[in-house]
């Protein structure tokens, strides 16, 4: 028998991260903050506690992330760069604060990202370094802002499409072998540019639903390892195929449960091991997709709540 | 944390820990500000660098170092000759190959060897090659891994002019040899072998397609319910990225196989895979030959619902296909 899920101690959990300052590892992990209140935030807005996190000081330091030429680092002198862009973007979002931030220098520096002639989209100005990853995260960052026409769509579509593999799944780049997070991040992209008609969707269910284990966690790749992180990835993009159901839900429900700790709240990537807000977040959406523990609905394209994609701009 | 097993430990304990982590909080701490400091003073100089390199230690994840990194080293490469960049960059390389050891899934650390390779004067790819060839002797399916081969092996040919396709395809050999529950290089050989034909028009197609059917049935047989061998043996016998059939030819080729795998299923009645093969096999012959689906199509899917339950309303959705 899984346990039940423990709702408050994930609550309490979540909001101690922000005073573990005597720990090296928040030290060490400052590279991840903007992340973590993406993470944390949505799973507390997905349990209902959507007042858990003081708003005023989260707007006020995603705000202090922010670069002049447009873009957010993971923390306060770090870098700007895409992903933590679109951290901070849907953290705005979730708080119906966009209006802190100036929506068009933002939009420009993720524009500036986009390859032109190829479609492609690299993760900051410093770097060449692209990935399907990114092409996901400039969309929806712009889908969000309402800002979505000013990329070029249409090419970064031809180019998630060159990446799609005989399996149906699709890699970090072309010719690139299938991942599901990859997947996930290719198949978003395509919902959010109404383009999943490139799909092969009975091809590629089929090598999702594969994912499932004895276990009944999800694996990444095929002879790999379930771990819960890989709940969301693959189950999202069931839910965007419209195939939730062609795995056991129960049984992924136990899963996620069991990589509880039951003492101090959070979810790990199997049972047994330490927990984080990456696995708490990404256990609890799936849990929500499951449409399990009384959670409010998440949207599997955007990861966000679905009670705020009323608000998106079309 | 991946893969990092929970501890239950006593009061004591956590407060040993605590004292012990304070110290090191106010080492990392000093450091870190230290480095941010002498960026924003744009401090380039090998004292900068040498921070730069015990603080990646620490933190390989820390990407704006990583930046800064490339901001010192740009600025020093602006005075210097061929000759010193190069062996500064040998430096550079070797300082990087230890931090993969250790951290083998950091994407800044292949990020940043990236850069170093771009900015060598003359790089060596096939050092690069060797390297990327015992990383993925240590994990057979590091993603990075298998990226970042595909990254050398591309500037390998930029910079000689030759292909390396054939090196490629064997080197796939090798590993499936070694292993054949190799999803990544299965993989890899679909994106090859393609090119490889294009490239040696000698090859015959047919005779090719024939052997990888050949090798891909010994890995059946060797372990029949590991995935990666079924979804390259299916698009081995559906697709026409090797060879484009006829439809009698491909009808022939999908009943001779259909009739191995039946063989298989002799003797592994449980077999999931040889089921699931079949039904997609069969499907396709009827679909050839303008005709319905043989019954026994709805026999094999009973039977996948029955010892595969976990996906049970995926077997229900494919018998409304027939």
């Amino acid at each position: 028998m899984a346990p039940e899920f423990m709702r408050e101690k994930h609550i309490a959990y979540i909001q101690s991260l922000d005073s573990k300052q005597d720990e090296l590892e928040y030290w060490l992990s400052e590279h991840l903050r903007m992340s973590g209140i993406y993470w944390g935030l949505t799973a507390l807005n997905l349990m209902g506690a959507r007042d858990a996190l003081p708003r005023e000081k989260t707007i006020e330091y995603v705000k202090s992330c922010q670069h002049p030429n447009g873009g957010f680092g993971a923390h306060p002198g770090h870098d700007p760069h895409l992903l933590y862009t679109l951290y901070a973007i849907q953290i705005l979002f979730i708080q119906d604060a966009l209006d802190a931030v100036d929506a068009d220098i933002v939009a420009k520096y993720v524009t500036s990202l986009q390859d032109p002639e190829t479609g492609t989209v690299r993760g900051d100005v410093t770097g060449d370094e692209v990935d399907t990853r990114f092409v996901y995260a400039a969309m929806q960052c712009l889908s969000i802002l309402g800002k979505l026409d000013q990329f070029d769509v249409a090419k970064a579509v031809e180019y998630i499409d060159q990446c799609k593999n005989y399996d149906g799944g699709y890699g970090l780049v072309p010719g690139a072998e299938s991942h599901a997070g990859q997947i996930f991040t290719c198949l978003a992209a395509l919902a959010i540019a109404n383009r999943l008609d490139l799909v092969d969707k009975d091809l590629l269910s089929w090598w999702l639903c594969e994912r499932q284990l004895p276990s009944g966690g999800l694996n990444g790749r095929p002879e790999k390892l379930p771990d819960v992180c890989y709940s969301w990835w693959v189950l999202s993009s069931l839910a965007i195929l419209g195939r939730l159901d062609w795995i056991d839900r129960q049984k992924l429900r136990e899963f996620i449960l069991d990589a509880q700790d039951d003492e101090q709240g959070g979810i790990a990537d199997r049972k047994g091991d330490m927990v984080d807000v990456f696995h708490t977040h990404f256990g609890i959406a799936a849990l929500s997709l499951l449409g399990f523990e009384n959670l409010e609905p998440v949207n599997p394209v955007y990861c966000l709540p679905e009670r705020i994609m009323g608000r998106l701009k079309m | 944390m991946h893969s990092v097993k929970r501890e239950r430990t006593s009061a004591k304990v956590r407060e040993e820990k605590r004292r012990r982590e304070a110290v090191k909080i106010v080492e990392y701490k000093a450091l870190v500000d230290k480095v941010l400091t002498s960026r924003k003073n744009h401090d380039y100089t090998p004292g900068a660098l040498a921070l730069t390199t015990t603080l990646l230690k620490q933190n390989p994840e820390y990407y704006t170092v990583w930046n800064y990194r490339r901001e010192i080293l740009s600025s020093i490469f602006q005075t210097q000759t061929a000759d010193t960049i190069q062996s500064q960059i040998d430096n550079e390389l070797q300082f990087l190959f230890a931090r993969l050891i250790e951290f083998p899934k950091c994407y800044w650390i292949w990020n940043h060897r990236k850069w170093c390779l771009q900015s060598s004067p003359s790089p060596s790819w096939k050092f690069e090659l060797a390297l990327v060839t015992k990383m993925l002797d240590r994990d057979a399916r590091n993603f990075h891994g298998w990226h970042y081969r595909r990254y050398v092996v591309q500037c390998t040919e930029k910079a000689t002019g030759k292909s390396m396709v054939r090196h490629e395809f064997d080197y796939t050999t090798t590993k499936i040899n070694a292993n054949f529950s190799n999803f990544s290089a299965w993989h890899n050989r679909t994106k090859l072998i393609p090119r490889l034909l294009t490239e040696e028009p000698e090859i015959d197609a047919r005779k090719l397609l024939g052997n990888e059917i050949y090798l891909i049935t010994q890995a059946i047989y060797t372990d029949p319910d590991d995935q990666s061998v079924w979804l390259y043996h299916r698009w081995l016998v559906t697709s026409d990225d090797i060879v484009k059939l006829s439809s009698d030819e491909r009808k022939d080729l999908l009943e001779k196989e259909i009739k191995s795998i039946q063989e298989l299923l002799e003797v592994e009645p449980d077999s999931k895979w040889c089921l699931q093969s079949l039904v997609v096999y069969k499907g396709l012959v009827a679909t050839l030959a303008g005709e319905r689906v043989e019954s026994s199509v709805h026999g094999y899917l009973d039977k996948l619902q029955e010892i595969d339950p976990m996906r049970k309303k995926r077997y229900e959705d494919w018998k409304t296909q027939f």
